[in-house]
């Protein structure tokens, strides 16, 4: 037996030779190999009761699973449009030179393998890149070069992470009660008194879309299926924003609290965190978490507050944004491609396993946390009718104070940049490349779900930068990341990076954007996802709010780009042919 | 038949009587009304809803009909000029992200993009054609795969089985790069009867049985003689010819 079959055959093992545990199955043979060879295919395929090509059909979805020879240590480059705007193509150049290799172009007998990422979740410290998995911020060329020679000479890397919290709000980020205290008031309530509570609270999910957590929990409780399952997707994946991997690094037993809320009040047996790979420095210090509460009886065998030994297992991702989406997730997590599935149904009755499913955001159980603790009514005191509560925003790009802001909902985008400290801010963007491109002069929108929507993200560019660099990283980063499973998204997020490139070359006529949009009507319409349906924003929202950006790359002289219209050249022989009474019959 | 409930859908101003959670495509065919569709067919019960050809709008909303399931009182639109260009843009993405040559395709007459693009009216795409390489796979027994003309709706891999249960088509990649994969030694393994269901379940011409390109010669086809959907408009008693 090679090397490989053994690895694969033990890893199998390790995870009960279950195909749902692919994607851990995957990761332990890669961090023995680098890779995942085919003689480690061959190996688990009668482990698993799968064929090669069904562990390939997985294996080839996930961009951080390598199925070719690819060098063991490896670096990621942040590359977002923050990351951009902060130098990041000098940083990826010195990491070339340094280790001596090209970046996205994998050698498999170097050492090194560089690789561009498209957010790491460190957009308020780029430029950034994870080194061995250590994330290492605030980089700088010459740094960079130092610490290719430090590695060289065998130094680990070390991470620097700050998490720095610039703003704190009334309900999510002030020293709350311990919670060994919040804990025993779940354990004190009934699911229907949670439900209740969460439902009066008026929250809505934190990711970005909105749906009444109250809602999604009563449709859980009440579909007349078990077991029933709580996933807490912390696959936080919408470039610019990083808000969930503070709450994972410096509030996870609030979080843990909200989930195992959620428990009780669907009756869940187990749970799930979906944690991102790139975040998989944080991995051991939430393992830690989930021991202590197991040895304190929260979670696990003895019954602890959401009962009948309900207990939670980490899930690693593997990189792809598209699990990001609830589905998908839920696909992913049963270790399939992440590709979203046809609803209804909706995961409340057919989610993980086909069973009654709760998935929510790191946030969003952060939020029921401070609701258990403060009451429903305290928590729907702030914010707006539609948008109740605080929410965390993940600040990037210009300005004096970039980090975590809890804000509560209705804030303006006036009060924003000036909360941040921006200087000459030229446009924002809120919720990221699928959220909403905003000019800093439109000073009287409002940062709330009715009004501009986010799950976190708010990166904001100030008069130096140009807009069309912005649009065009964001509609690249939608090509990368369509999962390919409908046609309009797969063929149409090509064809936006490469009409975003024409236009940026200063070859376009002003037709073209009318054809732009025109199109991003098409794709945003008929797309299976939230994906394929919000990949065309970044196009939208900037052309709504700065139009005159636009106008001024485009060519004028309409007239020597205009298509050729057959109808206009043809229209004289066609005059022609009427007045000699017609074509005729022949002959 | 007559003890079973039914529910009405209005679908463009026709009320239509339907089996609750029937498939709105099949609704909207029993009572004459075309919706285009391409990765649908009739026996699946559960579409994926990949090829969004079928994209229609629903309060406020655009939705494949093939995933949307009939509920009392429902108002559909098929048809409006936004809604035939939108289905349009779909299929000319299809035609340029492929290589698409219909003259010099076996299933041309009976493939349902071909009939698609003459139904939609379309005389070229709008998008820039990608001339991606995409190769012919030749290597099983019995089965042409040609990969220029696969437009990746999932049905082989989603719908069809060997005889050992595993898939003998499965997806590798994602995005753009995404292509379908095959399992040369499961579909050799196949027998005639379930090859034949496999090909012509290919609502394209990616999956040809060797041998039989011509076995009906062009101009006598489905679409040769009847263009799409005529049948199910024919059914109203009347359509457009």
């Amino acid at each position: 037996m090679t090397d490989a079959a053994a690895i694969a055959d033990s890893a199998a093992d390790r995870f009960g030779r279950s195909a749902t545990r692919l994607l851990d199955i995957f990761w332990t043979i890669q961090d023995a190999l680098g890779w995942v060879p085919p003689e480690a295919l061959q190996a688990l395929a009668p482990q698993l009761g799968r064929s090669v090509a069904e562990l390939r059909d997985t294996l080839t979805f996930y961009h951080l699973f390598y199925p070719q020879p690819t060098p063991k240590r490896r670096v990621y480059v942040d590359r977002s449009a923050l990351a951009d705007a902060a130098g990041a193509a000098a940083v990826v150049a010195a990491f070339e030179r340094g280790l001596g290799v090209r970046c996205d172009r994998p050698d498999a007998d170097a050492e090194w393998a560089l690789f561009s990422a498209p957010c790491l979740g460190l957009a308020d410290q780029l430029p950034a890149a994870l080194v061995d998995d250590v994330p290492l911020t605030r980089l700088d060329p010459a740094g960079v070069l130092s610490l290719c020679e430090a590695l060289s000479r065998g130094e680990a890397p070390a991470s620097n992470v700050t998490n720095e919290v610039q703003t704190p709000g009334p309900l999510l980020l002030r020293d709350g009660a311990p919670a060994a205290a919040l804990l025993a008031q779940v354990a004190a309530m009934t699911p229907e008194a949670i439900v209740e509570a969460v439902t009066r609270s008026g929250l809505r999910g934190r990711g970005g879309a909105g749906f009444a957590t109250g809602k999604k929990w009563s449709l859980a409780a009440a579909w007349p299926a078990t077991p029933r399952y709580v996933v807490c997707n912390a696959d936080e994946g919408e470039p610019g924003t990083f808000k969930d991997r503070y709450l994972l690094t410096e509030r996870f037993e609030r979080v843990l609290v909200g989930i195992i809320a959620g428990a009780k009040a669907i009756g869940a047996a187990a749970g799930v965190v979906y944690l991102r790979a790139e975040y998989r420095y944080l991995r051991a210090e939430l393992e830690a978490t989930l021991d202590t509460f197991r040895r304190r009886g929260w979670l696990g065998a003895g019954g602890g507050p959401a009962g009948d030994g309900f207990d939670l297992r980490i899930q690693l991702g593997a990189g792809a944004y598209v699990v990001g989406e609830e589905t998908a997730l839920l696909e992913s997590l049963e270790g399939k491609r992440g590709e979203p599935r046809v609803r209804p149904p909706f995961p409340v009755e057919r989610g993980l396993h086909g069973q009654p499913t709760i998935v929510n955001n790191v946030e969003t159980f952060a939020a029921v946390a401070a609701i258990i603790e403060r009451g429903a009514d305290a928590f729907a005191a702030v914010g707006t009718d539609y948008s109740k509560g605080s929410k965390l925003l993940s600040v990037g790009g210009d300005c004096d104070r970039p980090g975590i802001h809890e804000v509560v909902w209705g804030l303006t985008i006036g009060d924003f940049l000036a909360l941040v400290g921006a200087r000459e801010p030229q446009f924002v963007v809120v919720g990221g490349p699928s959220g909403t491109i905003v000019a800093a002069t439109d000073q009287e929108r409002r940062i709330a779900l009715e009004d501009l929507a986010t799950g976190g993200a708010m990166m904001v560019f100030d008069r130096r930068r140009d807009l069309l660099e912005v649009v065009h990283n964001f509609t690249r980063f939608f090509h990368r990341e369509s999962c390919g499973c409908c046609a309009p998204c797969r063929a149409g997020t090509l064809v936006f990076a490469e009409q975003l490139a024409f236009v940026r070359s200063g070859q376009a006529a002003r037709v073209d954007l009318d054809r732009v949009a025109a199109w991003a009507g098409i794709v945003g319409a008929a797309s299976r996802c939230g994906l394929g349906q919000t990949c065309t924003r970044p196009i939208t929202t900037s052309l709504t709010a700065l139009p005159d950006v636009y106008r001024g790359r485009v060519q004028e002289h309409e007239a020597l780009f205009r298509p050729f219209d057959v109808a206009a050249k043809t229209s004289a022989c066609e005059a022609a042919i009427r007045r000699q009474g017609g074509l005729g019959d022949g002959g | 038949m007559g003890a079973e409930r039914r529910v009405v859908v209005r679908i463009d101003g026709v009320d239509c009587d339907a089996a609750p959670g029937e498939p709105i495509v099949a609704v909207a065919a029993r009572h004459g009304i075309f919706v285009p569709t391409l990765c649908w067919s009739r026996d699946d019960a559960d579409c994926l809803g990949t090829c969004r050809v079928c994209t229609i709008r629903w309060k406020r909303h655009h939705v494949a009909a093939c995933a949307l399931r009939a509920e009392d009182g429902m108002d559909l639109t098929v048809s409006t000029p936004e809604l035939d260009d939108l289905r349009r843009g779909v299929v000319e993405l299809l035609f340029v992200e492929g290589n698409h040559f219909c003259p010099s395709c076996e299933r041309s007459g009976d493939c349902k993009l071909q009939a698609l693009a003459y139904r939609l009216g379309i005389a070229a795409p709008r998008f820039h054609y990608r001339f991606t390489h995409r190769p012919v796979d030749a290597r099983a027994q019995r089965l042409l795969f040609d990969q220029n003309r696969c437009v990746a709706c999932k049905r082989c891999v989603q719908r069809f089985a060997g005889g050992d249960g595993h898939r003998v088509f499965s997806f590798e990649g994602r995005g753009d790069a995404l292509r379908l994969a095959m399992d040369v030694a499961r579909v050799d393994a196949l027998d005639d009867a379930a090859l034949r269901r496999l090909c012509d379940g290919c609502p394209v011409g990616a999956l040809l049985r060797k041998g039989r390109g011509f076995d009906r010669p062009i101009g006598a086809r489905a679409y040769d003689v009847l263009p799409i959907g005529a049948d199910v408009e024919g059914a109203r008693g009347g359509g457009d010819g």
